[in-house]
């Protein structure tokens, strides 16, 4: 070969084998030629990130030279008046990001301009940015001020008509910004009501610990809609000072909504400003049947932390009762109650469901339920809820969610044993073995038969809803009843060994009696298992011999949801 | 049914449909022509090549479908070759950019990919004026501007 090969010359294939370089060999080939200059500059350049250190962020002068192919521009722990005047025009994207990482852990947050002149460059950069569609913050200095917020809205043009009535959207107007995410931010009194209008004027909306700042008393209303709220995709969650009540109305005005999101703020941490919380008298003014009409995801569960509001059976029913039928595709709510009502209203759902993940209710209380959904549910991929009694398997029919991947159930294989006292130490009796045995043999081949699971999570739930039933606490102080799946699990292994794609086992607050030879059967028939949670034997020395055994054929130990 | 290639030299190949299908290119001339034995004419790939072609098709022809993966790191590994993959990947200059040049032609992605790190591997480690010479690439830029260039883009390197 005297010259360079062909191959070579299609930008395609040069960049495909770029992508494989770590940033040394990288700048090194960029350096090489012209061509290879021309082809691999964007891939540095469309999504640049400025951070604090000097030296790992190019110069004013290099982000000048190559401003036309910069894209999405990411401020992290950093931000600056300077590079902000440089002159961006073809931007689509901006984050201003303070999150940390472990990877950042010599960042120290850098300002260069004082708080005017950095929010004043931020305004250009909005207003000379047509193709602006994505707006990222998290924890952002300085806090953007009304006027940013006004600019990101749909009427950054004109002001607001008097009497606040919605004005329909004309095709081809100015829209705001398409995508908003925020985060851990603080709002003040005059920028709220402009920073609601932005919100509403998103497509896709992610609000997520964000505080209203309330200037003495009570939060104002900020209903005042000039247009219709855009949002296809909205996501609040743990707004504070600002109504819950009023929060849940200003969701209910997103009529093109197909997935909503709402947490309520985490209780202990001012300023709260959200009482009261919502009736079901309320919850009836604010969501009725025509409210969210395109709706296929709803997701009400908490994340961590307790959150204030939780939702009674009736509020969760009428909000069902309320979405169209057969259009719901997933439903999660932890946190609050989800019990017979509920059942009663998602019934009408089950055709379409692909993803369902229920806070736990009482024993046994959705087992029903969760039978119905196993065989009505045929697009079903997730299912996450509470007690599974082997006797609503017994009666139903057979289970058609053949594609389901994370089955988290807690199966009660003695519902079906008629209450019978059992002796605490006769697992260690073989004739216990096999009287039980055909019941776990049952649960185990209908499992067994979900081949398309990935995760398996027979673990007892740990459950503080409002009927305040633990199985924890309940199983400890009435273990016998309740036995269920405990030391079970080896015994059952031989009817699971077709789930060839399961990657993890979870068996958090059952007692298991696992012995090497098991996990030896584990790894053999599931390639791809790579985490197993749970008590694998009560007594420590055995549990970390197998859990040491576990860990040097490349499983990982999950931690264990349990009280321990 | 097996299905005939031609390569640019007019040798024919008989492979199974199924090691054939591995090209999305011949996957989708075979679904837009249907039943159909008329041997595929592939005028961009020499006999050569396409042996080599077939034979990683036939060594991968069960093979799941490979999903793309969306990740946020652009940077990707290229030290995660399979054993066989590499060995396959022990030729030539000359014949590793022709197996790339096929395997983006045919629409061959996973073959594409291990092409593509195996070049990486091969730059890894390497000074520019040494990719210069190991892939024979004429030094277009003047002193100043590689200085330049070298100077501006120092902040990446650590990346």
């Amino acid at each position: 070969m005297t010259t360079r090969h062909e191959a070579l010359e299609i930008p395609e294939i040069l960049r495909r084998i770029s992508s494989y370089l770590p940033g040394p060999d990288f700048t090194s080939c960029l350096q090489t030629c012209r061509s290879f200059h021309t082809v691999l500059s964007p891939l540095l350049y469309s999504t640049l990130t400025l951070c604090p250190k000097d030296d790992k962020r190019p110069s004013p002068e290099a982000v000048l030279k190559y401003i036309h192919l910069i894209g999405h521009i990411k401020f992290d722990f950093f931000i600056s008046t300077q590079y902000l005047r440089l002159g961006f025009k073809n931007l689509h994207s901006i984050t201003i990001s303070n999150r940390w990482a472990p990877e950042k852990k010599d960042y120290q947050f850098k300002k260069d301009g004082i708080d005017s002149e950095i929010l004043e460059a931020l305004l250009l950069v909005i207003r000379e940015n047509p193709a602006l569609r994505k707006w990222t913050l998290y924890n952002p200095s300085p806090r953007p001020s009304d006027k940013v917020w006004r600019e990101l809205s749909s009427l950054k043009k004109t002001d607001p008509p008097a009497g606040g009535q919605p004005v329909p959207l004309l095709p081809g107007q100015n829209r705001g910004i398409d995508i908003l995410d925020i985060s851990h931010i603080s709002v003040t009194q005059d920028a709220k009501l402009w920073f609601l209008r932005a919100c509403a004027d998103a497509r896709e909306l992610r609000v997520c610990s964000v505080s209203f700042m309330v200037a003495g008393g009570k939060p104002d209303n900020c209903q005042l809609f000039l247009r219709p709220p855009q949002g296809r995709k909205v996501e609040m969650v743990d707004v504070k000072g600002y109504n819950v009540i009023e929060q849940l109305m200003f969701l209910s005005h997103f009529v093109e909504a197909q997935s909503i999101t709402w947490m309520s703020p985490v209780a202990g941490q001012m300023p709260i400003q959200t009482l009261p919380l919502p009736t079901l008298a309320d919850l009836k003014q604010i969501i009725k049947p025509t409210t969210w009409p395109k709706l296929r995801a709803l997701n009400l569960t908490r994340s961590s932390g307790q959150h204030i509001v939780k939702f009674s059976d009736e509020c969760i029913a009428h909000i069902l009762d309320c979405l169209p039928e057969h259009q719901l595709e997933e439903f999660k709510l932890q946190g609050s109650t989800f019990g017979p009502l509920g059942a009663k209203a998602l019934k009408t759902q089950l055709p379409c469901l692909k993803d369902l993940r229920l806070e736990p209710d009482g024993i046994d209380g959705q087992s029903e339920l969760i039978q119905e959904v196993m065989e009505s549910c045929p697009k079903l991929k997730v299912l996450r809820a509470g007690m599974f009694s082997v006797r609503h398997m017994r009666q139903g029919k057979p289970w058609i969610c053949h594609g389901l991947k994370e089955l988290a159930v807690h199966v009660d294989l003695e519902s079906d044993r008629d209450g019978a006292a059992i002796d605490k130490k006769v697992h260690k009796d073989p004739a216990y073995w096999s009287k039980y045995s055909s019941s776990r043999r049952y649960v185990f081949e209908k499992i067994g038969k979900l081949t398309e699971l990935v995760e398996l999570d027979t673990s007892m739930p740990i459950n503080n809803s409002q009927r305040g039933m633990s199985y924890i606490s309940l199983s400890r102080l009435y273990r016998d009843p309740y036995w269920t799946l405990d030391y079970q699990l080896p015994h059952g292994l031989e009817e699971l060994a077709e789930l060839k794609k399961l990657e993890k086992l979870d068996f958090s607050n059952t007692l298991q009696d696992i012995l090497q030879t098991d996990l030896e059967w584990m790894l053999e028939n599931w390639p791809r298992l790579n985490m197993v949670t749970g008590d694998l034997y009560w007594k420590a020395d055995r549990q970390k011999k197998l859990a040491a055994f576990l860990l040097e054929n490349g499983i990982q130990i999950g931690r264990s949801r349990g009280n321990k | 049914m097996p299905v005939i290639l031609v390569s640019s030299d007019n040798q024919d190949f008989k492979v199974d449909k199924e090691v054939a299908e591995r090209s999305i290119l011949i996957k989708n001339m075979l679904e837009d022509v249907g039943e159909s034995d008329s041997p595929i004419p592939l005028p961009n790939v020499t006999a050569a090549v396409l042996t080599k072609v077939i034979e990683y098709c036939e060594h991968h022809r069960n093979d799941p479908v490979q999903v793309p993966e969306e990740t946020d790191d652009p940077r990707k590994r290229s030290n995660d070759i399979e054993e066989w993959d590499m060995k396959f990947m022990q030729v030539d200059q000359e014949m590793l950019f022709e197996i790339i040049l096929a395997a983006n032609y045919l629409d061959i992605k996973p073959l594409l990919d291990v092409g593509c790190k195996t070049v990486a591997n091969i730059i890894k480690g390497k000074t520019p004026e040494e990719i210069r010479k190991a892939f024979n690439i004429v030094n277009d830029f003047t002193p100043e501007e590689e200085a330049q260039i070298k100077k501006e883009n120092e902040w990446a390197e650590d990346r």
